[in-house]
């Protein structure tokens, strides 16, 4: 009879426990908040850097598995340079800002198309080497970090201070070569330079001839980039 | 029947306990989790201003400092943290105030004696710009839309509401207003004459890199 009284004892309190319990748990659930606004699903990364491994033998769809980004229209060459380019940033937080985007090549002047897509000229995608092709992409999905990203996950505002006190980062935003904003070219900028260290500035319409953050250049810069990014 | 309430008496007194001690955590909870106001971006409502006003009187966020058409220049002249001033070529004066960002100061600007114009650049405790989506909901959709800016880009939309004196400049991809404008009720082409250099001075890039 005491055993019986016992767990009826244990069974009462749970009950009336468990009820404050679960309404705790229902609260904290409905109020927590996600911090980045990013539209897409991270991609599950390896965190590697470094070298590439082999790329499979369709290296497009194995971009899209371990990148979350779909390139249409690359030659194999091409794909095979954002495979070592990817895997070379995979470690920053590259792709957790930049999310799911399909880049197209085609024929008519280049584009961001919203947060998921961008589509590039053809001519400039075939006609690049593996530095220059490098910066275009980052670039390019630069843009992305910058208009798809809460200010307090993409460091916009510390970024345009940084445009104040360091000046233009490269010659391609300072006078804007296309007629594109030049807080935006140079945001870009900051992200394609920060990742392609020692890399002079190279552009269609110019160059000041310099690596962006080479010798102490654009301090301010390098300090919001390493924000973004995390450690390159 | 009596004889098992006087067996388990001490359970019954334990479940009475029970349940006094659960409405009470329960009434203890429901307060705690009552809505807290929304954070400090939220408009003061205001009835809905006709175009033929002088004035504008909505409150757009707690950084707005005057009221176009109301609030006079020498009171301007009195507020804390004015970090730089100018006469404009219209012969107004524009008065700065420190901003998120350094690129673009919160302004003020006065002619004849009067406030006529204001820029905020707004940001809530967490660090980002209001959501425009509660903006709109709190003030209706705009009069006109205007899309792109010289400074920002192809993607920001200028959402103009000219009869009642205010217009946001957001960021669509991510529903975040990156200005807000008050100025003097006007109609959508005085505003940008006047207050939209920005958006009039923006032209679509050859290639959009």
């Amino acid at each position: 009879m005491k055993s019986i009284r016992t767990i009826i004892f244990i069974l009462t309190i749970g009950f009336f426990l468990s009820i404050p319990v679960a309404y705790l748990h229902a609260q904290l659930k409905t109020t927590s908040k996600t911090v980045v606004t990013k539209v897409g699903n991270a991609p599950d990364l390896p965190g590697l850097g470094g070298p590439a491994p082999e790329p499979p033998s369709d290296i497009r769809q194995g971009i899209i598995d371990t990148f979350d980004i779909t390139l249409n229209g690359f030659t194999q060459e091409k794909l095979l340079m954002a495979w070592n380019k990817f895997h070379d940033i995979s470690h920053t937080k590259f792709f957790n800002l930049v999310g799911d985007v399909t880049i197209d090549v085609w024929d008519q002047t280049s584009e961001q198309q919203g947060c998921g897509a961008i589509k590039l000229r053809r001519g400039l995608v075939n006609d690049a080497n593996q530095t220059l092709f490098n910066i275009i992409l980052i670039h390019e999905l630069g843009h992305v970090i910058y208009w798809c990203n809460d200010p307090s996950v993409n460091y916009m505002y510390e970024h345009e201070n940084s445009f104040v006190t360091d000046k233009p980062l490269t010659y391609f935003s300072a006078v804007s070569c296309y007629g594109t904003s030049r807080i935006t070219e140079d945001y870009a900028e900051t992200i394609a330079y920060y990742l392609n260290p020692g890399v002079v500035d190279q552009t269609a319409c110019g160059s000041y001839n310099v690596v962006p953050y080479g010798n102490g250049r654009a301090p301010a810069h390098f300090e919001v980039a390493k924000k973004i990014l995390g450690e390159y | 029947m009596f004889e098992a309430v006087r067996q388990f008496k001490g359970i019954f007194i334990l479940i009475g306990v029970g349940v006094i001690t659960t409405i009470l955590i329960g009434i203890i909870l429901m307060r705690n989790s009552q809505p807290t106001p929304p954070p400090s971006t939220q408009p003061t409502p205001t009835p809905t201003q006709g175009p033929s006003q002088t004035s504008q009187t909505d409150r757009i966020g707690p950084l707005q400092k005057t009221y176009p058409g109301v609030t006079s220049a020498e009171s301007v002249k009195q507020l804390d943290n004015i970090i730089d001033s100018r006469t404009r070529e219209d012969g107004g004066i524009e008065y700065d105030f420190s901003s998120v960002t350094q690129l673009r100061n919160n302004t003020i600007i006065t002619s004849e004696d009067m406030v006529v114009f204001e820029r905020i650049i707004p940001t809530t405790s967490g660090g980002n710009p209001p959501q425009f989506s509660e903006m709109k909901i709190q003030y209706g959709t705009a009069e006109h839309i205007r899309k792109g800016a010289a400074s920002y880009g192809e993607f920001i939309e200028t959402h103009i509401y000219a009869s009642r004196g205010f217009a946001f400049v957001v960021n669509p991809l991510i529903d975040r207003v990156y200005e807000i404008h008050v100025f003097i009720p006007t109609t959508v082409d005085g505003y940008l004459s006047r207050w939209g250099q920005d958006i009039t001075s923006y032209k679509e890039p050859e290639e959009h890199l």
